[in-house]
């Protein structure tokens, strides 16, 4: 009897180590998932990258995968590795098939085959996939899609009638029709 | 004086002996030629016991330089109404050493022209079995007379004619035969056939009133020994190219001989066989191997002809004909079956293979086709197609009956339907005067893409079937389907670029059953229709045409789900009509008319990848009121109308449409009556609406 609550005295002193080990470790990725932010706020984005890289190595599982991964892509695209972007964006495009930043990665891929890895039939798919939705316009012209991404991006997408206009920080990025 | 005295003497005696002997001959010829025009019917008598056959001659007399001559001599039959062989003028040498011997050994027979008929009688072959039984009666001493010995033997004739049949007639000409008395047998004779096909006959409208006739140079050596004769050399000179061949006819003496002739492997110019150059056009050249085998009545030829570069012209009727070029392949026949073994051509300027073609030669001839269209057809007519085949089975009798398949891929853009046509019970009426009658039973008209199969099964087809040049045409076409008629006509034409227009128009055809089966839409459910078609396939707007559906129901539920009107599933309607027109690149549909009593569309819009279009649609204000939400904004913008006007602004793609409300009194007074916040709320919903109806969908 003696020797079963010693036992369990061990396991809960064990337990209760554990616990505040991970929540250390947990305050340590948060903290370093915000100094990317600061990082890339800060226009230092290559730090960001690098930071976000290594935090994502760490910790696949994280919730804030999905806009890492984003980041990422991003970046790669703004030092001109499209291979790397693209493969990047596509296990993007496989990973999150309904969420709504879908647009932009279409766009980011899109753009990317169009100017740089001419690739007509993927370029068509994805040009079909931007206008897979049916959209109705009553009171006003268009629908707008933000989305500002972990590097300090806004994007924007614009789906009118006729076509669809994406932009970066206020910039046309590409419009597509059907 | 004394010398050349004697020279006279004996040049005087000289010729008084020559005069001398001149005189007793021709005194021997007269006294010869009269004992023998005394003693013809003697001689007529004697010569139709020697060889058993009545005789007839006109006269008979004896020539010094040419032996004995026979003008007008006949064979006659038993009954005595037909002369199988009748002679004009003959004249027989005899020579005259063996005569000294009392042997009768014919040295030349020189025969002016004579006819042979070679009589059929009960199927059997009657000539060569008199011919074989005199020359046997002549070389065989009987009570009637001596042994006639053919040793060496030449017999000339200036003019043979051979009549088989009334439709197989041999021509021969300078005739040169040389017999000896062991059988050998040369003959070389310029040879002429004709062949006239039985009135009514199948191929008899394919020949010209000569039929088949064709020029040839014949050598035949050989050996007759009992009852066979051993063919050494059968050389058959066509122009420049000799067919050569070896074989047998054995039972000569009978009814019915027995050939086996086998030609080696000939190369021959079409150029050189007049009858197909006259009747066909025909030109080029081919391989032929050629083995003939069976009684004479019915032999069977093994045929195997491997063409290279050919060319014929066949004239069906008048103005309408067949023209093959750039023929290459192989054709074979045998046992009464014709084979076309991947045999490449260009008919009517249409480049196609035959993978097969069977014909069998049977009372009522029956045949299989497949074929297939070469893929320079599609690039050289700038074609839409990848794949063209067509098969036909069928079978000859007073008329051309059988079925019909046709499989075709059709390529519109990046987009590929399997198209396939099937026509049952075809019957080609063949008219003395006036164009083919066409009919057939039921069609099936199958077009598949990878998502759906759509069909139009019509039936009872009747038409005039025209070939004119390089056109074929289908006049006065009928067609019944879908509770209506259709009727209209087509033309193919391969002259410069192969077209195709076809023209139809259709009346009082059942939607129901026409959408159900052709997949067109499944919102339009029931209805009479009426259609104009025209499809070209060289205009730019290959097919036009015009519809019109009159009292039937259509499904809007699409429509009023969006804006939460009651459902209109099934809304009747009074009229719908619409103009459509289908380019390469687009499907048009230009002013789409609905009438409902409470529903009045009119659209039209471009479709090809993208929708680009405008609907109006007027909704009754009744209708309208039945919508809660409506029923509010008619109270707010305090429009009072039968019919409220809605304007959209169609795009997009077919799969996901585009659409926008276009500002109108309606929607201007909602806009300026409402907060934002409504609007915004409006606008989700509505959105909402939309993705659920795509999602349905």
């Amino acid at each position: 009897m003696k020797l079963k609550s010693i036992n369990a005295g061990r396991a809960f002193l064990l337990i209760l180590f554990a616990s505040l080990n991970l929540s250390c470790l947990s305050t340590g990725a948060e903290r370093r998932y915000q100094e990317a932010i600061k990082e890339a706020e800060e226009g230092n984005t290559n730090v960001a990258f690098l930071i976000l890289k290594d935090y994502l190595n760490e910790f696949p599982q994280t919730p804030y995968g999905k806009d890492i991964r984003f980041a990422l892509a991003e970046h790669y695209i703004d030092m001109q590795a499209y291979r790397d972007a693209i493969k990047e964006l596509k296990s993007y495009l496989t990973d999150y098939p309904e969420d709504k930043t879908m647009v932009f990665v279409r766009a980011l891929i899109y753009k990317i085959l169009k100017e740089y890895q001419p690739d007509p039939e993927l370029i068509e798919s994805i040009e079909s996939l931007f206008f897979s939705k049916s959209i109705f316009l009553s009171f006003s012209s268009s629908k707008t899609y933000t989305y500002k991404s972990l590097l300090n991006n806004t994007y924007k997408a614009v789906d009118y009638i006729d076509r669809i206009t994406i932009l970066k920080n206020d910039e046309i990025l590409l419009e597509v029709s059907p | 004086m004394m010398r050349s005295f004697l020279k006279f003497l004996l040049n005087r005696l000289s010729l008084l002996i020559f005069l001398l002997l001149l005189l007793a001959a021709t005194a021997f010829q007269i006294y010869f030629s009269r004992f023998l025009n005394k003693n013809k019917d003697a001689i007529v008598k004697s010569l139709s016991e020697r060889i058993g056959y009545k005789v007839n001659l006109n006269s008979i007399d004896f020539n010094l330089l040419n032996g004995l001559h026979i003008s007008d001599l006949s064979l006659y039959d038993e009954k005595g109404s037909q002369e199988p062989v009748s002679i004009k003028n003959c004249y027989i040498s005899l020579r005259v050493l063996p005569l000294v011997t009392k042997k009768l050994s014919v040295g030349k027979i020189k025969i002016d022209e004579c006819a042979l008929i070679q009589k059929e009688k009960k199927g059997d072959l009657r000539l060569n079995v008199i011919l074989s039984d005199i020359s046997y009666k002549f070389m065989h001493a009987s009570q009637s007379g001596p042994a006639i010995y053919f040793n060496n033997t030449h017999i000339f004739i200036k003019q043979a004619k051979l009549f088989f049949s009334d439709n197989l007639k041999l021509f021969l000409q300078d005739t040169g035969i040389l017999a000896d008395g062991s059988g050998k047998f040369s003959l070389k004779t310029d040879l002429r056939l004709v062949v006239k096909p039985a009135k009514g006959h199948l191929l008899s409208e394919y020949f010209s009133d000569n039929g088949i006739e064709q020029a040839l140079t014949c050598l035949i050596q050989g050996q007759m020994i009992d009852n066979v004769f051993n063919i050494s050399l059968l050389s058959l000179k066509l122009g420049e190219n000799n067919i050569v061949g070896t074989g047998k006819i054995i039972d000569l003496k009978t009814s019915t001989p027995s050939v086996d002739i086998t030609f080696i492997p000939s190369n021959i110019d079409f150029e050189d066989l007049r009858f197909l150059r006259e009747n066909f056009h025909a030109s080029g050249n081919l391989l032929m191997s050629l083995r003939v085998k069976g009684p004479v009545n019915r032999i069977s030829p093994y045929l195997d002809l491997n063409l290279e570069n050919c060319e014929f012209k066949i004239n069906l009727k008048t103005q309408q004909n067949l023209d093959f070029r750039g023929v290459w392949g192989n054709i074979a026949y045998k046992d009464d079956v014709l084979n076309f073994n991947h045999l490449k051509m260009r008919m009517n300027n249409f480049p196609f293979t035959v993978e097969q073609f069977k014909f069998v030669f049977t009372k009522e001839p029956e045949f299989i086709i497949r074929a297939s269209a070469q893929k320079d057809f599609f690039s050289l007519h700038n074609l839409p197609l990848e794949r063209l085949n067509i098969a036909v089975t069928g079978k000859i009798k007073e008329n051309i009956t059988g079925r019909l398949s046709l499989s075709l891929l059709y390529k519109r853009r990046d987009e590929k339907f399997d198209m396939g046509l099937e026509i049952h019970n075809i019957i080609f009426a063949s008219e003395k005067k006036g164009p083919c009658r066409f009919s057939a039973g039921k069609i099936e008209l199958i077009k598949k893409d990878p998502l759906k199969e759509q069909k139009l099964i019509l039936s009872d087809l009747k038409s005039d079937f025209i070939i004119k040049e390089q056109s074929i045409l289908l006049q006065n076409l009928s067609l019944n389907g879908y509770d209506g008629q259709i009727r209209g006509g087509l033309k193919l034409n391969f002259l410069d670029k192969a077209s195709l227009k076809l023209r139809l128009a259709g009346s009082g055809l059942d939607v129901k059953a026409l959408m159900e089966d052709t997949k067109l839409s499944d919102k339009i459910l029931s209805g009479k229709m009426d259609i104009v078609l025209n499809f070209d396939n060289l205009a730019k707007q290959f097919l036009r045409g015009t519809c019109y559906i009159r009292n039937g129901k259509i499904d809007l539920d699409y429509l009023t789900n969006i804006i939460q009107l009651p459902s209109l599933k099934d809304t009747d309607f009074n009229i719908m009509q619409a103009h459509f027109i289908i380019t390469k690149e687009l499907t048009m549909i230009r002013g789409l008319k609905l009438y409902s009593p409470d529903i009045k569309l009119n659209a039209y819009w471009n479709r090809y990848k993208i929708i680009n279009g405008i609907m109006n649609i007027k909704i009754s204000s009744r209708l309208l009121n039945e919508s809660m939400y409506f029923k509010k904004f008619l109270e707010i913008t305090g429009i009072n109308k039968p019919f409220i006007d809605f304007r959209f602004l169609l795009s997009g793609r077919p799969e996901a449409v585009r659409a926008m409300w276009v500002k109108g009194e309606f929607k201007e007074k909602i806009e300026e009556a409402l907060p934002p916040r409504i609007k915004k709320a409006i606008e989700n919903t509505l959105e909402a609406e939309v993705e659920n109806l795509q999602t349905k969908q």
